[in-house]
């Protein structure tokens, strides 16, 4: 034989037809120890987990692992109680407390800023803006003074819970182009805008808001500081919703406005309301 | 012939140091009770209601009896750190490696290791003897007594480490009850494993292999550097070392030129290195002065004077004098000394408190209904006492600005080690202002509340924004 049998690869010894051999290539020891591991450790995973289905359930494992269990006990009470103490404490605090209450605790203030923030991104900030200052035309600014409804703590919690429908109805059908150019004089004269220059149609615009085909005093009042209860803007003031040039109040004016905001009362818990009224009302308005 | 080549690696060779005794033994278990009872004893001290040195890393914060120390407060710890790089230097200088020989922990632990096992095992003819056995009984029964003893001791330090972390009642508690936290265990098992591998099994090897310092120190020696030497000019003389004869005078030995070493390698079986310092200066040498006490020790049998071996320098050695206050070491002290004083002096004017002002960009400022601008800050109040404190802030520098803090808390108190944010709301009217920024200040101010009166203060500086629209 040759000297290299070593190096030959072995046979199995079995023939077929007289000369066809089977080759031997046994797998590399550490193949089959790492194989042989494997069996065990599934073995033993069986025995200490939840592992095979049985009809309408499944072995349980002796450890009695569950995952769903271990969320569950994760967020309950008692663990956010141990885990978060000063969390739970606050969050109990503010289930006992109002708003106003809240926003006069300097401590309660600390949690209502961080969490509050948190709560306002996931569900106010889409309209609003992450630092509540709206969008012109479209969301109101919530870090100013100007509240349509209003900024003491109960208003803002009403606003959020009840939500809001504001209506302008549509003047292009009642008033001529003319005179809905006349009322846009006017209101530009209350608020000191600087385009609002002509003294006969700001005359003119005043006896059309104060008649009674336009009513316009109705809603935002004889002084046009407008009505808190009716959502009526203040319109002698420096804050315009839809915008302060002559011709945004002219399409007010002509085809009326919708505002909408949702009421989130059954989306959100108690306590989560009155965190963000606090918050809302330091972000820089609240009255 | 075959051609020897010789391995990278030498085998190690086990050292069985001797136990001696004299004035630097002496010296040294002195100094390892000491540390030995502060490392241990330390964690159960009180203070305050709290423990004294506790390293609270949950709560961010480290308690040194009556100092708290903050995150922000983390310059003094390279205050600390370059206190001890020129300490080091310094004593290095003037000693050698003194640090190695009598404090570090390596030579304390491995010191308390050497003991347990001599306890155990016998002296060092026993031990030699034991190991070369083969295994019985009674060599299985003192192997495994020692190690456990060890084990023990590692143990027990490990533990001890923890509890520097944590409460150490309280912890002691979750041990015995097995509820420890887990990073504890591991921390514990960790000092452990390494105190038994470092102090029990590598020992020596440590200094002479791992340690860096022994390495770098040679850079710190000068001539008139402490060391422990052997006095080759003495011990040797003309004839080179001398067994003892049976009634020679020390004179005559003298006359006759024998030198005074008697050749009995006593200092070499105490070394705990296993050097012999007779060959010279080796930078395996940890400068433990023990083979001074075993070299003393038969000089005083043999009538001899001592100090064959001594603490002397480079420049003694050769017939002069060691000069101890060089100018390196005047300024290494002089360093050493203006470095203590700043970190004192920081640490006993250290601020108790401190403002910080974060403006509100989101959004950058708001138009009010009566056309004023109004920008948003948020203060934070870090109170650094360990005492709840009470503050009052306030802003100024914005001509015909009117300020508010977020639900009127001008003054408010704030936890110990706790900080308080607040919002602060600027309206000024663009009229009034020069320019798109305005700089201003918001001030914190410490008040003590039975007098009301203003004991410290924090200031912030704040930038006040108008878009040129409504310049
Ligand atoms: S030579 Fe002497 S001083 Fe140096 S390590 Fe050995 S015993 Fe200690
Ligand atoms: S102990 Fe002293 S006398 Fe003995 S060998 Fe060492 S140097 Fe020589």
């Amino acid at each position: 034989m040759a000297s290299n049998e070593k190096n030959q690869v072995q046979t199995t010894g079995h023939t077929w037809d007289g000369d066809l051999a089977e080759y031997n290539n046994p797998l590399p020891q550490w193949w089959v120890w790492v194989f042989y591991a494997t069996v065990v450790f599934a073995v033993v995973y069986w025995i200490l987990y939840p592992a095979w289905p049985m009809g309408g359930g499944y072995t349980q494992g002796v450890l009695d692992y569950s995952k769903r269990a271990r969320l569950n006990e994760a967020m309950s009470q008692e663990a956010l109680k141990e885990k978060y103490p000063q969390r739970f404490e606050a969050l109990n605090k503010i289930s006992k407390m109002s708003p106003a209450t809240i926003l006069g605790d300097s401590d309660l203030m600390n949690f209502v800023n961080s969490s509050g923030k948190v709560l306002f991104g996931d569900n106010c900030a889409p309209c609003h803006g992450s630092g509540g200052q709206g969008v012109i035309g479209h969301y109101p600014n919530l870090a100013d003074s100007a509240w349509l409804y209003g900024g003491t703590p109960a208003d803002i919690k009403q606003t959020i819970v009840q939500g809001r429908n504001g209506y302008m109805p549509a003047h292009g059908d009642k008033l001529s182009k003319q005179e809905i150019e006349a009322v846009a004089m006017y209101e530009g004269s209350l608020a000191g805008e600087e385009w609002a220059d002509d003294p006969q149609k700001v005359a003119q615009g005043k006896e059309i808001f104060h008649g009674s085909q336009a009513a316009c005093y109705a809603c935002h009042g004889k002084d046009g500081k407008g009505k808190e209860a009716l959502g009526a803007p203040n319109l002698t003031d420096a804050i315009w919703f839809y915008g302060g040039e002559k011709s945004a109040v002219i399409e007010t004016l002509t085809y009326g406005r919708d505002g909408k905001m949702p009421s989130w009362g059954d989306r959100l818990t108690e306590n989560q309301i009155k965190i963000l009224t606090a918050y809302v009302h330091s972000l820089g308005g609240g009255e | 012939m075959a051609e020897q080549t010789e391995g990278l690696y030498a085998a190690h060779e086990k050292v069985y140091p001797q136990a001696v005794r004299g004035f630097f033994r002496r010296m040294k278990t002195t100094i390892l009770l000491v540390a030995y009872a502060v490392y241990f004893l330390l964690p159960y001290v009180r203070w305050e209601n709290r423990q004294a040195v506790l390293f609270d890393i949950p709560g961010r914060q480290f308690f040194l009896f009556g100092l708290r120390v903050a995150p922000e407060d983390i310059i003094w710890l390279s205050g600390l750190l370059f206190i001890a790089a020129v300490a080091l230097f310094f004593v290095t200088s003037l000693a050698g490696r003194v640090f190695c020989g009598y404090f570090c922990f390596q030579t304390l632990w491995s010191d308390v290791f050497l003991w347990i096992e001599e306890k155990v095992e016998g002296g060092r003819s026993r031990r030699l003897r034991l190991d070369k056995q083969p295994l019985s009984a009674d060599k299985a029964l003192k192997k495994g007594i020692k190690h456990s003893l060890w084990l023990a001791v590692a143990l027990l330090t490990g533990i001890t480490f923890t509890l520097y972390f944590a409460d150490a009642y309280q912890l002691w508690y979750q041990y015995l009850t097995f509820q420890a936290p887990l990073p504890a265990l591991f921390t514990a098992g960790l000092l452990t494993a390494t105190t038994y591998t470092m102090a029990g099994l590598a020992r020596e090897q440590v200094c002479t292999y791992m340690c860096p310092y022994a390495r770098f120190q040679g850079a710190m020696f000068d001539r008139d550097t402490l060391i422990v030497a052997y006095d080759p000019s003495r011990g040797e003389r003309s004839q080179g070392r001398q067994p003892p004869k049976r009634g020679e005078r020390y004179e005559e030995r003298v006359a006759a030129g024998k030198g005074d070493c008697i050749d009995c390698g006593y200092c070499v079986k105490v070394c705990p290195t296993g050097i012999d310092i007779r060959e010279g200066q080796q930078y395996q040498c940890i400068t433990c002065g023990l083979c001074i006490d075993a070299c003393d020790t038969i000089m005083e049998s043999q009538g001899f004077p001592k100090g064959l071996i001594r603490y002397t320098s480079e420049n003694e050695l050769e017939g002069g004098k060691t000069h101890l206050l060089r100018p390196k070491i005047l300024g290494y002290a002089v360093i050493l000394l203006a470095a203590i004083g700043v970190l004192a002096y920081s640490i006993a004017n250290q601020s108790m408190m401190d403002l910080n002002v974060a403006k509100v960009r989101n959004p950058t400022y708001i138009l009010e209904p009566d056309g004023r601008i109004k920008n948003v800050y948020e203060l934070r109040v870090n109170n650094k006492a360990q005492e709840v404190r009470r503050y009052r802030v306030s802003m100024q520098g914005l001509p015909a600005a009117e300020y508010e803090i977020q639900g009127g808390f001008r003054e408010f108190s704030v936890d110990p080690g706790e900080n308080q944010t607040v919002r602060a709301y600027v309206w000024v009217d663009p009229d009034d202002l020069k320019g798109p920024r305005s700089h201003f200040s918001f001030r914190a101010e410490r008040i003590d509340v039975p007098s009301g009166k203003e004991t410290e203060a924090s200031e912030a500086t704040a930038m006040f924004y108008t878009p040129e629209q409504y310049l």
